[in-house]
């Protein structure tokens, strides 16, 4: 059965296209579909691992209800009909008592839980459904607002995407440079954005410059690698735009018709000239020359981002002197420049801004509830104006203050925060004071057995019909197996949301997906029938050139999707909400610079999140052909650094600072800066048992990790990449974990 | 006989390490985790003035070439699922001709 991948199973955003072998009703086998142009065929090593994940048996398969206290991991088995009744009484009680608001609903990253949960939320009355524990909203929120506010629409690297043909197709045009920011193909694709695509590029001839504090597989084969200091991405956009600007490499053509604040943009990058941006990000000025160069002098030219953009202090602002490079150097909605991504035939499965929530809501709350109470609109602005979700950081503080009003219930679907959220030790005591929590999993993970009041578990893509658009072409998502009691994050969040809204104007979610491919003209079963449908190419949610052609304005003028119809290097929404209207770069708050003090007993620069294939954030850990790969939880440490410190390659260290510390296995490398150490992140250890809560805390390097370090308009900032620690031997690794040696019998 | 004609060659310059060919290949092969059909070393290269992250895969002497699949029209299973597809299958004579015309690519009779 033809199928796409998308959340769990593999896990990520993706949407690869497969080949399920179903035989006796059970997943027999998985291959990647040939003839999907997303993936042409391949497939990474989570979705080649698909069997073992979905019948492992630590697989969660029935609804459980806690018995014994919180934590103690004592539940017993329930039936829906039960769970249903029981969470619709519950939940309704929290609502007479305190306000649907009190009742806050959360996701973990952009998976196919998000339209669900907001339809949930919505259908109950809350308008709290965030991202919760990601400290500034931090993961591409922040670059998406500075993209809507710069230049209207979301842009991403196009390589080939949005065509049929793909790198064939006659109207793509090799892109002569890519820069990574912050990002690592090979290890992670990244908002519906397949990694492998550059290295495809690559092999054509582009060209790369990779902005990354360690030498990566990329790197080696890159034009320019910027050995980066964590968090200084700001100053270097700054940099580079400077060189642009002063040696007049930009597209005087674009800027002058499409473009404005350009003035303005000059002003501020000359603050940033190559020798003080290389004295703060510690790349050689004659580097920062040639990279800036290099990509001006490209026609055409991209940038593929990463988190780090986001994390660095005032993490919107930096996201906007990346965006006006790309933008003064005539790239936006040019072949294989920076596309701007819509979903294909414009069907939303995924709320990607204000206007497209309303589509999973019926319009079932008054507009002023949900911009009136929902948490964070009154301290930041931003969560109000442009954005669609609450604020974590707020909600957490709310938890604690009751202030303006009581969070009393969460729905948890596919987010393990305690392993991957900021400061979890709070986190922690926050959701035990609250009265009643929902997990939704497919694994039992530290965070559900810790804090669930209520376990369900939750299907894989395999065992899922869906849609999904993100962005081209339109795909059906065709449910192949069954596995005992699991049901997809949509079934679950519909049956209660109709339960709390009798006038959600669908019957069923197939009716939902009836309704939702209305713009593209086809009923669910011919798209199921068809596996996905690309639009006629002139369809206008598809690229190119769309700004000089009226299709991104409501009122069809040409421009851009702005106040102005420019590109506004200075932003006018940022002016008039009261933030900085040009890029910016802070130094981060935990740096040798900012705090030297804290430095004498901390010296190291701690950046975090490496990404591998093997695992998606803390998921995969069970998946022993995964783990395989990547056995233990490592921190990369240079050679002139372990010496002095008598650490040696394979020894067990704590890695501490002032806020805590974890223990972590020392990979010693040349490939990283001698003052800087990193490490990847989501680390759990299911073998250690959820009595245990799996060893949440053993190799959390988010102990390390302070909250509240939002930016001045809240989006951006959270504190993952650039920290400060120490490190030293440890009297041994952890118990009762696997060992490399135990994956190879 | 006619399994000695046929041959993987490999282009390691694009090869990013990723694992989804050792695991194709055992879901191809059933094999558990203590064996596999190709590995994957790592090495350094000198490529101009840089140093060259390499990741070297070398099929172990459990590669059938997939004869399963081959027989099927299907690629091999590693081949179909490299995501930078970096390994090809065919004939050796014209493998041979093929690792001629570009450097940094391994031939692999089996």
């Amino acid at each position: 059965m033809r199928s796409v991948t998308w959340s769990a199973g593999p896990g990520c955003h993706g949407g690869c296209g497969v080949l399920l072998d179903v035989g006796n009703g059970r997943l027999e086998g998985i291959e990647g579909d040939p003839e999907h142009p997303y993936n042409r065929g391949s497939l990474c090593p989570r979705a080649l691992t698909m069997q073992e994940y979905t019948y492992h048996p630590d697989r969660l398969l029935h609804p459980l209800r806690r018995v014994g206290k919180r934590g103690e991991d004592r539940w017993e088995r329930v039936s829906w009909d039960e769970v249903f009744d029981e969470l619709e009484r519950r939940m309704a009680a929290v609502k007479e008592r305190h306000g649907p608001e009190s009742m806050a609903f959360i996701q973990g990253t952009g998976r196919d839980v998000g339209a669900w949960l907001l339809m949930l939320a919505y259908s109950y009355g809350s308008p709290n459904w965030l991202q919760g524990g990601l400290t500034g909203n931090s993961c591409y929120h922040p670059r998406l607002g500075a993209m809507k506010v710069v230049q209207g629409d979301y842009a991403v690297p196009d390589c080939g995407q949005f065509l049929p043909g793909r790198y064939d197709d006659p109207d793509f045009r090799l892109p002569e440079v890519i820069v990574c920011w912050g990002y690592n193909p090979p290890a992670t694709c990244t908002d519906g954005f397949y990694g492998n695509w550059i290295v495809d590029c690559m092999k054509r001839g582009t060209k790369v410059i990779v902005i990354d504090p360690y030498y990566t597989w990329t790197a080696s084969r890159a034009e320019h690698w910027l050995q980066i200091r964590p968090g200084t991405d700001g100053a270097l956009a700054l940099g580079f735009l400077h060189v642009i600007i002063e040696e007049g490499l930009y597209d005087k053509e674009f800027v002058e018709r499409w473009c404005s604040g350009f003035d303005k943009l000059r002003q501020r990058a000359l603050e940033y000239p190559p020798s003080r941006v290389s004295e703060i990000t510690w790349v050689p000025e004659e580097q920062i020359k040639a990279a800036a160069r290099l990509f001006a002098a490209a026609k055409p030219a991209s940038i593929q981002w990463g988190v780090p953009i986001d994390m660095c202090p005032e993490g919107f602002g930096v996201a906007m002197g990346v965006i006006d490079l790309w933008a003064i150097t005539g790239n936006i909605e040019v072949p294989g420049g920076m596309a701007f991504a819509k979903p294909a035939f414009g069907v939303w499965p995924y709320p990607m801004d204000q206007e497209s929530v309303r589509g999973f809501t019926g319009n079932v709350m008054d507009p002023e509830v949900f911009f009136e109470k929902r948490v964070g609109t009154k301290e930041y602005p931003i969560t109000r104006n442009f954005h669609w979700r609450a604020h974590s950081d707020v909600l957490i503080d709310q938890i604690f203050s009751a202030e303006p009003y009581p969070i009393k219930a969460a729905w948890i679907a596919g987010n393990n925060f305690l392993v991957d959220g900021a400061n979890p030790k709070r986190l922690l005591e926050a959701f035990n004071r609250l009265d009643l929590i929902v997990v939704v999993d497919l694994f039992m993970t530290p965070t559900a057995a810790a804090l669930a009041d209520f376990v369900l578990p939750a299907a894989t893509f395999a065992e899922k019909e869906g849609v999904r658009a993100w962005w081209a072409p339109l795909n059906a998502i065709n449910k192949a197996i069954s596995v005992a009691e699991c049901k997809p994050d949509s079934e679950i969040c519909f049956e209660l949301a109709r339960r709390f809204n009798p006038s959600l104007p669908w019957k069923s979610m197939r009716d939902f997906w009836e309704s939702l491919l209305k713009p593209a003209g086809v009923t669910f079963e011919e798209l199921s029938r068809e596996q996905f449908m690309w639009p006629d190419k002139a369809d206008k949610s598809l690229p190119y050139h769309r700004y000089t052609k009226g299709e991104l304005r409501a009122d069809g003028n040409p421009g851009f999707n702005t106040p102005s119809g420019k590109v506004e290097l200075y932003s006018s929404l940022m002016e008039q909400w009261g933030h900085d209207p040009l890029p910016v770069f802070v130094e981060p708050a935990m740096s040798p610079y900012s705090a030297p003090e804290l430095a004498e007993e901390y010296p190291l620069i701690l950046t975090t999140g490496g990404r591998t294939i093997a695992f998606f954030h803390s998921e995969h850990r069970q998946i022993r052909s995964l783990r395989q790969i990547h056995p233990y939880p490592e921190v990369m440490v240079h050679p002139g650094t372990a010496g002095p410190l008598g650490i040696q390659d394979g020894d067990w260290v704590w890695v501490e600072n002032h806020l805590g510390r974890c223990k972590r296995k020392v990979s010693v490398t040349n490939l990283i800066h001698p003052r800087v150490v990193a490490a990847s992140h989501g680390w759990w250890f299911p073998e250690k048992g959820a009595d245990e809560w799996f060893g949440v805390w053993d190799a959390n390097l988010n102990l390390l990790i302070p909250h509240n370090t939002q930016s001045s308009h809240g989006f951006g900032g959270g504190q993952y990449k650039a920290l400060l620690c120490k490190l030293y031997k440890a009297d041994g690794g952890i118990p009762g974990i696997i060992e490399k040696q135990d994956l190879h019998g | 006989m006619a399994s000695q004609q046929y041959a993987l060659l490999i282009d390691f310059e694009w090869c990013t390490g990723c694992y989804s060919c050792v695991i194709a290949g055992r879901n191809a092969n059933q094999l558990d985790l203590s064996r596999a059909c190709i590995t994957i070393g790592s090495g350094l290269r000198q490529d101009g003035g840089r140093v060259a992250l390499d990741f070297l895969p070398e099929p172990t002497s459990l590669c059938n070439l997939c004869g399963p699949r081959t027989r099927r029209g299907l690629d091999p299973a590693c081949v179909h699922h490299c995501p930078p597809r970096v390994i090809r299958y065919g004939p050796r004579p014209e493998l041979e001709e093929l690792q001629k015309q570009k450097p940094n690519q391994s031939l692999w009779p089996i």
